[in-house]
């Protein structure tokens, strides 16, 4: 507990500071809440445009959909918002920067992403929460204290699904350098985890739900809420999956920092 | 002349340099390919044959071959050029005895024609064969790389203005983020362009977007008269032209304020 | 057990010394002793009778006066052999041609409490590879390495909190912030108390006024008031022990001063241990009583910067202004002193730019005044000046590999 309190009490620090130094360029600050807004309202409008023209896919109705897409965004924030420098990190392998992370008596981990927020992404946890209150109440989901609960629960599980991920993937850099392909790469993953996994067909089905676990990431937890009903025990599978893809990806950043020699002689 | 062959060939290695780059990237692009196909396949999933005048196969073609072009054209310049702006690198290019704007354009086609022969053409050769597309094999195939390398001049070139605003913006990567989204989807690439609500297509046609996709997806799967074809290819080297001017102008800007102020 | 409750982080030094002590004709290294089963240690620890011994006596030395100790160190690195051109590039993609590069190669040494120890060599030989796994960047191939009873690698996050580390080519500071707000960011990082870190700042204000930069973000200064700054920043918590890499590189003359200043002052009123690796000769004259020059990994030269000359030899640069000096004549001249001396090369006859004609020589293998009588007794010298060879010159010559 201590601990936690020593190490939020730096990041505040750091967030802070981040923000302030940010607000003085004005221009780059109103441009970044600007594009974020026009991206995220571009890619939700090819959603509305697709359904000018047909009634539901793949038994999805439009609402559904929209409360997918929301939750989706939602679940993503987390990891844009707070580990947003995991794209930089090759970038601080290749001129040696990470070493710095080192030298501090601080997880590595945590030294390296703090100090970089993104603000601008809060548009579109703005635009998310509110789809996703909007479609909630078209879709009329019967709220209880415990589907609250598990709702909250797997929501957390998917968000550490996608920041394992990331992780996983941004470490590569310790081995291979320059990995902004497989960064790139994974970026498109998402995509899997967009739609509902239903409209694929079943290798993509089998390969994205048991061996890269995007499907955890939006599809699972909103087909549970929107689909099931009830509460059942299957409902904790994405906490679970959650929990495992984190630990695994603390493993990856561990032996990557270890083998890490630096660059220079 | 010379000095610009051995930029494109520098980058063509750097390019080779790192292991497996490639091969995830054809991955990657395969996987888009595939999720667009199963994306349209359910859109499609319960009409009988058209919508909005667009069978499955085309909508999928033209989204497919779009997303193809999207890789091949797409470039960093805007990029790097905003970023050698803020570290105040760019007051090297004085130093250069080569022309920025033609440098950097120069640089990115290096890296396109690495595109267009291991990224492009084998995902469009796959989209045919493996999807059954048809396609008429004549002069159109011609056309068709033509108009690609048209449609890279055209994205290279707003790039290179985007970044080149940077100067006078303080903010091009912003910009940058905001242009991708623009013309993705104003271009049709995500969407068809007839499944827009009317007014939206009157504009979409007066924009130069759909020029940079639509008119090479056209040349390759359409028939279309010698007229017509050199007629859409016309109108993409107008709107090269104007990037081009637009390009100059900023690039002729940063020049006077590094002269003037020295970076 | 007792040994193994008091400091933990020293049990495989201690096991590895106990080792020693039992078999006096061995030189095992830890990593050899590594691959024994966990069990095994302890059986060496229990049979062994010195082992208390050991134990006190080698917890007295890190206590009292040694800071940092270093045995048999190696580190190897695998680097993929790169191709040549196009076709080479596309080779390397599937490659597999490794080759074993000895960045250190077994070295040995220990740091007093208190000392100012320069490290130098030339670019490649080894320093950064030290230095990254002292501060515990880098685990080491082989050998051990222990600092302030701590072993770096394994137990970073405690140690590095015990020690400041300056890299003179990169901030450690965040590059956005203002001074002030980074250093208070550090004071919550290293729970500095408010004494530590008011007395660290007043001592730095007193020494180079650094108040003017407190509201200024980093990035906007100069590359001096950054290393000042960053130096401040290694300094807050007050570590014992400082590594200073390359602390004034590319920093104007008066500048330079300032730093050399500093390190000075904390050395001596904090009784900091500070290790520094340089290129400069001005820092090493200055500020180091003691150098350690590697070279291709291996350690050449451990000792005072005084033996440093001598170690090399006893050169001496004799200077003669002679009347109407021409070419004709230097390498007549030349040729007469290489006849008259038996030298263990060939003596180089040189004019300098003042017009003087300079030879150096190394005193153990020829007196120099059975030069200069020579010289007084064959040719019209109007002038004389004898002078020991620089600093520079000798590690130049080091460098250049004279000395193995």
């Amino acid at each position: 507990m201590k601990t936690l309190i020593y190490y939020v009490r730096i990041y505040m620090r750091l967030a802070a500071q981040d923000i302030k130094s940010r607000m003085v360029y004005k221009v780059d600050f109103f441009f970044g809440f600007l594009g974020e807004f026009v991206i995220n309202v571009l890619s939700f409008l090819s959603i509305v445009v697709i359904f000018q023209t047909i009634p539901q896919l793949a038994g999805w109705d439009y609402y559904e959909l929209l409360f997918l897409y929301g939750f989706f965004h939602l679940v993503r924030m987390p990891t844009d918002i707070f580990f947003d420098k995991l794209w930089f990190l090759q970038n601080a392998v290749r001129t040696g920067d990470f070493i710095i992370c080192y030298l501090r008596p601080l997880n590595t981990l945590f030294y390296f992403i703090s100090g970089e927020i993104r603000l601008k992404n809060i548009t579109a946890l703005v635009l998310s929460v509110f789809l996703l209150i909007y479609t909630g109440n078209k879709l009329h989901i019967s709220w209880t204290f415990l589907k609250g609960l598990c709702f909250f629960l797997m929501f957390t599980g998917s968000a550490l699904t996608l920041l394992g991920i990331r992780i996983i993937v941004a470490s590569t850099a310790f081995w291979v350098i320059n990995n902004v392909f497989l960064m790139n790469f994974h970026l498109k993953l998402y995509d899997f985890s967009r739609y509902p996994i239903s409209i694929f067909s079943k290798p993509f089905r089998f390969f994205f739900t048991y061996v890269l676990p995007f499907a955890f990431i939006a599809y699972v937890p909103v087909n549970a809420l929107l689909k099931t009903g009830d509460v059942t025990l299957s409902w904790l599978i994405t906490p679970l999956v959650g929990c495992g893809v984190f630990a695994l990806a603390c493993l990856v950043w561990t032996l990557g920092v270890r083998q890490y020699t630096g660059t220079g002689t | 002349m010379r000095g610009y062959i051995a930029i494109i060939r520098n980058s063509l290695i750097s390019y080779l340099f790192f292991r497996a780059e490639f091969f995830f990237r054809t991955l990657g692009n395969l996987l888009q390919i595939f999720i667009v196909f199963y994306l349209w396949k359910a859109i499609y999933e319960n009409s009988t044959s058209e919508l909005n005048g667009l069978t499955f196969l085309q909508a999928f073609t033209y989204l497919s071959v779009s997303g193809t072009i999207f890789v091949m054209i797409g470039t960093m310049i805007d990029w790097e050029i905003s970023l050698n702006i803020m570290h105040g690198d760019i007051v090297m290019i004085l130093y250069l005895p080569l022309d920025l704007h033609i440098q950097t354009i120069v640089r990115a086609f290096g890296v396109f024609i690495f595109r267009v022969l291991f990224s492009g053409l084998p995902a469009i050769l796959f989209i045919i064969l493996v999807f059954k597309v048809p396609v008429a094999f004549g002069i159109n195939l011609l056309f068709f790389l033509v108009s690609v390398f048209f449609s890279f001049l055209i994205s290279a070139n707003i790039d290179f203005a985007i970044g080149a605003s940077a100067f006078s913006f303080e903010s091009a990567l912003g910009l940058k983020l905001i242009k991708d989204s623009i013309i993705l989807f104003f271009s049709g690439a995500i969407v068809p362009i007839p499944f827009f609500p009317k007014p939206v297509q009157s504009v979409i046609m007066i924009l130069p977007f759909q020029s940079m996709y639509y008119t090479p997806v056209n040349l390759l799967l359409n028939r279309q008269s010698m007229l017509n074809s050199l007629l859409l290819l016309c109108i993409q080297a107008g709107w090269i032209i104007f990037f081009v001017i637009l390009g100059r102008m900023f690039y002729r800007k940063i020049l006077v304020k590094l002269t003037i102020s020295g970076g | 057990m007792y040994a193994y409750s008091y400091a933990p982080h020293i049990k495989n030094t201690i096991v590895y010394n106990a080792f020693q002590e039992k078999n006096p004709g061995k030189q095992k290294s830890r990593h050899i002793l590594k691959k024994f089963p966990a069990g095994l240690h302890s059986k060496i620890y229990k049979k062994s009778l010195h082992s208390i011994h050991v134990i006190v006596y080698y917890t007295i030395i890190m206590e009292n006066n040694k800071i940092i100790e270093v045995n048999n160190l190696k580190r190897y690195f695998k680097i993929l052999k790169r191709q040549e051109g196009l076709w080479g590039a596309v080779k390397d993609l599937f490659s597999r041609n490794y080759q074993t590069i000895k960045a250190v190669d077994d070295i040995s040494f220990s740091v007093e409490k208190g000392e100012i120890v320069g490290f130098i060599g030339p670019n490649g030989a080894g320093k950064s590879t030290t230095i990254k796994m002292l501060t515990g960047v880098l685990k080491e191939t082989a050998g051990t390495v222990v600092v302030d009873s701590y072993i770096p690698f394994r137990d970073r996050k405690k140690y590095v909190a015990n020690i400041g580390v300056v890299l003179g080519q990169r901030s450690q500071l965040w590059w956005n912030i203002p001074v002030i707000e980074s250093f208070k960011v550090l004071k919550d990082i290293y729970r500095i108390t408010d004494a530590v870190y008011n007395r660290s700042l007043k001592l730095f204000n007193d020494l180079v006024d650094l108040k003017q930069y407190y509201h200024i973000p980093v990035r906007k200064l100069s590359l001096g008031q950054k290393t000042l700054c960053n130096i401040a920043s290694a300094f807050l918590h007050s570590p014992k022990l400082i590594f200073l890499d390359e602390p004034t590189i590319g920093l104007d003359v008066s500048i330079k001063k300032n730093v050399r200043k500093i390190i000075r002052t904390l050395n001596k009123e904090l009784d900091t241990t500070i290790i520094v690796t340089t290129h400069d000769v001005g820092d090493i004259e200055n500020l180091c009583k003691r150098l350690i020059l590697i070279d291709k990994g291996k350690i050449i030269f451990d000792g005072l910067t005084s033996h440093f000359n001598q170690t090399f030899g006893a050169y001496r640069t004799l200077r003669l202004d002679i009347e109407h000096i021409n070419d004709g004549i230097l390498s007549a001249m030349e040729e007469q002193v290489n006849n008259q001396f038996r030298y263990k090369e060939r003596i180089a006859v040189k004019l300098d730019k003042n017009g003087w004609v300079k030879l150096t020589i190394d005193q153990d293998e020829l007196p120099l005044l059975d030069v200069l009588n020579f010289a007084t007794k064959t040719y019209r010298v109007k002038d004389v000046k004898i002078e020991e060879i620089s600093l520079e010159d000798v590690i130049i010559r080091a460098y250049e590999g004279a000395l193995e």
